[in-house]
């Protein structure tokens, strides 16, 4: 099952010209990861989950569901965090002149795709 | 003009423009001027808007140089944008009638770059503990005791603590036996605490101070040399005795109850509870009852759905 979470995160990695991609628990340990060599695994699941999960406590205070992405902009690139259901959070780290709507379609695609491997 | 002003003016042109229902500039993860219609809910949504910036910064820390330049989010009928104006400094904005992203990010644009010009202001509007409601009354949240005391609090984190007296005196029985020409921790001590202003001007000799801390040893009831007396030790097994009766509760339970937190709002809990712990000001080694209760309940507030908080509530009360 590693390996196929490890496959997509691959593709989406080369598919959308990104650095580098994680599949995250709802509670902010690594499922499988694609990341930079300088980067620390563990640090971005734990930000990844607790981000997307702060998003979230507002929404759910307005009553307004759930949050399906945040991204946070940055002078060296992107970092993308996708709620996959109130399963898992992917999140992807891309360069700042990664084209976002591409981005987005790879994103989404790969999703769906975990969505349907988590079952 | 008036740096409060200013904020409220552009604050006010946002707001014309955007429609949200929640605006705020925040310096750090504090807010400093909010304009909302959410009044209710308004301090927990600044709160946990908070510590979206809190996290975001947290990024640099991952990737060295980051940079933020904005964090988006967005839902079924909600967008919350944050937009950094300076690593300090940012404007965070939640609408409910689905602003096109490209309008939101250039009107922040727009007026971020006139808040550079006043981000020292803005600072130290932040730093003196001010926050305003536009359009409404709030407390100051900082009252003048809490600040000085954080200010006494932060003096003595970062200057060196004078040590425990018997410390001291062992220092200075070994100058005063050695009489060595080089400085001793105690003069390097009174140099750096001189510096901080705390002494008076005339340094007291080491003699002196001997005979100071005598005295103050005396006053301060320390347990004296000669051995007490019968009467003197059963008083004594008497008090600790009382003392003993205070039922401090194992620090586990505290494990116990992030645990249950945990499970009910996921990773945030970890924030959230050594939010709390810090807040009620609990001492670990000293846990007392009322204490666990006072944290159970605080915490069951930040759980927004009915059923998780009232299971959070049911096996936190198991725990005492």
């Amino acid at each position: 099952m590693a390996d196929k979470f490890s496959d997509v995160l691959q593709t989406v990695v080369r598919d959308s010209g990104s650095d580098g991609a994680i599949l995250v628990s709802t509670d902010g340990l690594a499922i499988a990861s694609v990341l930079p060599e300088d980067v620390d695994e563990d640090r971005v699941a734990a930000m990844g989950a607790a981000i997307l999960s702060l998003g979230e406590r507002v929404t759910v205070e307005l009553e307004k569901g759930e949050l399906e992405q945040l991204y946070v902009k940055g002078s060296k690139g992107y970092m993308i965090f996708t709620g996959i259901k109130d399963l898992a959070v992917l999140g992807v780290l891309a360069p700042s002149n990664a084209k976002l709507g591409l981005l987005l379609m790879e994103i989404k695609r790969a999703a769906k795709k975990i969505e349907e491997l988590l079952g | 003009m008036n740096i409060k002003q200013i904020l409220k003016d552009h604050i006010n042109s946002l707001y014309s423009k955007l429609s949200p229902s929640f605006i705020s500039v925040y310096y750090n993860d504090k807010p400093v001027v909010t304009k909302t219609i959410l009044s209710e809910k308004k301090k927990r949504i600044e709160e946990t808007l908070g510590l979206i910036i809190y996290k975001g910064h947290q990024i640099n820390e991952i990737i060295p140089g980051f940079g933020e330049e904005y964090i988006y989010t967005e839902g079924e009928g909600i967008q919350i944008y944050i937009h950094f104006v300076t690593p300090e400094i940012s404007i965070v904005t939640l609408a409910e009638n689905k602003v096109k992203f490209s309008l939101l990010k250039l009107e922040h644009e727009i007026v971020s770059r006139e808040l550079r010009n006043y981000a020292d202001q803005i600072k130290v509007l932040a730093e003196d503990g001010e926050k305003f409601v536009e359009n409404a009354v709030t407390p100051v949240e900082n009252t003048e005791t809490e600040k000085s005391e954080q200010k006494i609090i932060k003096d003595e984190e970062s200057s060196d603590k004078i040590e425990e007296h018997t410390d001291e005196i062992e220092e200075l029985e070994k100058v005063l036996s050695e009489g060595s020409g080089e400085k001793t921790e105690y003069e390097k001590e009174i140099e750096m605490l001189k510096d901080q202003e705390i002494l008076e001007e005339e340094t007291p000799t080491l003699e002196e101070l001997l005979v100071e801390d005598m005295i103050e040893e005396t006053t301060e009831e320390r347990i004296e040399e000669t051995t007490p007396s019968l009467e003197e030790i059963l008083i004594e097994d008497k008090e600790e005795n009382v003392q003993e009766n205070v039922n401090y509760l194992d620090v586990s339970v505290l494990d116990k109850i992030y645990k249950n937190l945990a499970k009910e709002m996921g990773p945030v809990a970890r924030i959230i509870f050594n939010k709390k712990i810090k807040d009620l000001k609990i001492d670990r080694e000293r846990l007392l009852t009322a204490q666990i209760k006072e944290l159970i309940d605080e915490l069951s507030k930040d759980i927004l759905v009915e059923k998780r908080r009232e299971r959070f509530i049911k096996n936190c009360n198991n725990l005492i």
